[in-house]
């Protein structure tokens, strides 16, 4: 059957249903990877250079150096460290903001928006 | 008939499309993070922005900046321009990038503001403390360095930019003022590309501005000195401000009891000792990392001395753990 002839058989109420079907896919297309959040992506970077950019929603064991980056029902930890004071690993699970390790030079970052400070924005 | 159908199916087509943009837009002010380990320090900027492709944006150039700033302004870079200023003390001039020369201008200002508690010459007695090897220097070792621990022996010349270090043996360290002076630039170069708020974190420097999303002001707290990293002695609500608070509990050993910090007194080359933390509040960051350094270094009697003299802000945790807000800080203090 020739698409004319498919066309033929059509309603008015199939065509504009069709319209208005091509109208929202082609706006989705175009525009939720704009506006949408990208989110669930975690980015490692040592001495400032990115070494990792992984799915959060992809459950992993990473060893970095000294470090062992967990990732694990989205979100990210750093599981054990070499370092003295172990602050990367007291921090604990995120899923948004960054876990630094100073001594590893080793930056875990969570990308996209942080949520609104619930304590302070900084520390001094 | 047929126009109708036509008319509600554009109508419904184009609250479909409405729908899918709202996003856009009704996209509100978010805030975005960024560390960085720059400095010897973790460098971390937040912006807010409705759109995370341009935060993004904004927060790598800022960072680029950072990068180039601290290849000309670290005292452990070989190839640096400080390093360069250090090789030749006692011998030449040295020309140098109009940011390290206005930088080591203004650390000498603040070096005679402060009567030389704030000492930008204090490299060679900073060299010999080893707080990551517990290692300590004799008091012959100390003596020996006193003398070349002089901001008036740093020659400047305006005509063509240079530094000389007129002992050999001096060393510039702009440590003590170049994180501060750093966020200054920092919160300059967002604003210039149109950042209206944010952060810029340098450590324990920071400098904000604009507001948070929800019209707050930004929300900074102070480390307890003796508490966990997650203890606070107190909250400030700033808004376009900078603060910056020296600490004993940065860098430091503890041996036979005694603390030794890297708040080291010029005269004597030894550690501070009537505080555990001294916070400024100014609305320059230069201002807050230069006289924090300062305050902390002259003791209680000349701190609060130069406090009233300057009508500086800040909060000051005496080495008992007893505390001193100024004034003109309450009001920044939440709870207070």
């Amino acid at each position: 059957m020739k698409i004319t002839e498919l066309i033929g058989y059509t309603t008015l109420f199939d065509r504009v249903l069709l319209v208005f079907l091509f109208c929202v896919t082609g706006a989705s297309i175009v525009l939720v990877p704009v506006y949408l959040p990208h989110g669930g992506q975690v980015r490692i970077e040592v001495d400032n250079k990115l070494l990792y950019k992984l799915s959060l929603s992809e459950d992993k064991i990473i060893p970095i150096g000294g470090l062992t980056v967990q990732i694990k029902g989205g979100k990210v930890r750093v599981a054990d460290s070499d370092c003295p004071g172990k602050v990367c690993v007291k921090q604990g699970w995120i899923d948004s903001g960054a876990i630094i390790c100073l001594p590893n030079r080793v930056a875990i970052t969570v990308e996209g928006a942080a949520p609104a400070a619930k304590g302070v924005d900084a520390t001094t | 008939m047929k126009s109708k159908l036509l008319t509600v199916s554009a109508i419904i087509a184009v609250l479909a499309i409405v729908l899918i943009l709202r996003p856009a837009l009704t996209a509100t002010p978010r805030i975005y993070k960024k560390s960085e380990i720059l400095m010897d320090t973790v460098i971390t900027l937040t912006v807010v922005s409705n759109s995370e492709k341009k935060a993004g944006e904004a927060i790598d150039t800022a960072f680029k900046y950072l990068r180039q700033y601290e290849k000309m302004l670290s005292f452990f870079d070989a190839s640096s321009e400080v390093s360069a200023i250090n090789k030749n003390a006692g011998i030449k001039p040295v020309k140098v990038s109009s940011d390290t020369y206005e930088l080591t201008k203004k650390a000498i200002e603040y070096a005679a503001l402060s009567g030389g508690a704030f000492d930008p010459a204090i490299g060679p007695a900073m060299v010999l403390w080893d707080f990551k090897n517990k290692k300590r220097p004799t008091i012959e070792e100390l003596k020996e360095v006193l003398p070349l621990l002089d901001f008036t022996h740093i020659a400047l010349n305006d005509n063509d930019s240079s530094v000389m270090l007129k002992d050999n043996g001096m060393l510039l360290d702009l440590g003590g003022i170049a994180k501060g002076y750093a966020a200054d630039k920092t919160v300059a170069l967002l604003k210039n590309i149109g950042i209206t708020a944010g952060i810029a974190a340098m450590a324990g420097d920071i400098r904000v501005w604009g507001q948070r999303p929800d019209g707050s002001p930004w929300r900074v707290g102070i480390r307890s000195p003796r508490g966990s990293n997650d203890d606070l002695a107190g909250v400030l609500s700033l808004k376009d401000m900078a603060v910056s608070t020296s600490g004993d509990y940065e860098r430091f050993f503890i041996e036979d009891g005694v603390r030794y910090h890297h708040l080291i007194v010029p005269s004597t080359g030894m550690p501070a000792r009537d505080f555990q933390s001294v916070t400024v509040v100014n609305p320059k960051g230069e201002v807050t990392d230069a006289l924090s350094t300062a305050v902390f270094v002259m003791g209680k009697e000349k701190a609060l001395r130069f406090l009233q003299k300057t009508n500086l802000m800040a909060y000051l945790i005496y080495s008992d753990g007893s505390t001193f807000i100024s004034e003109n800080l309450r009001a920044m203090l939440e709870d207070h």
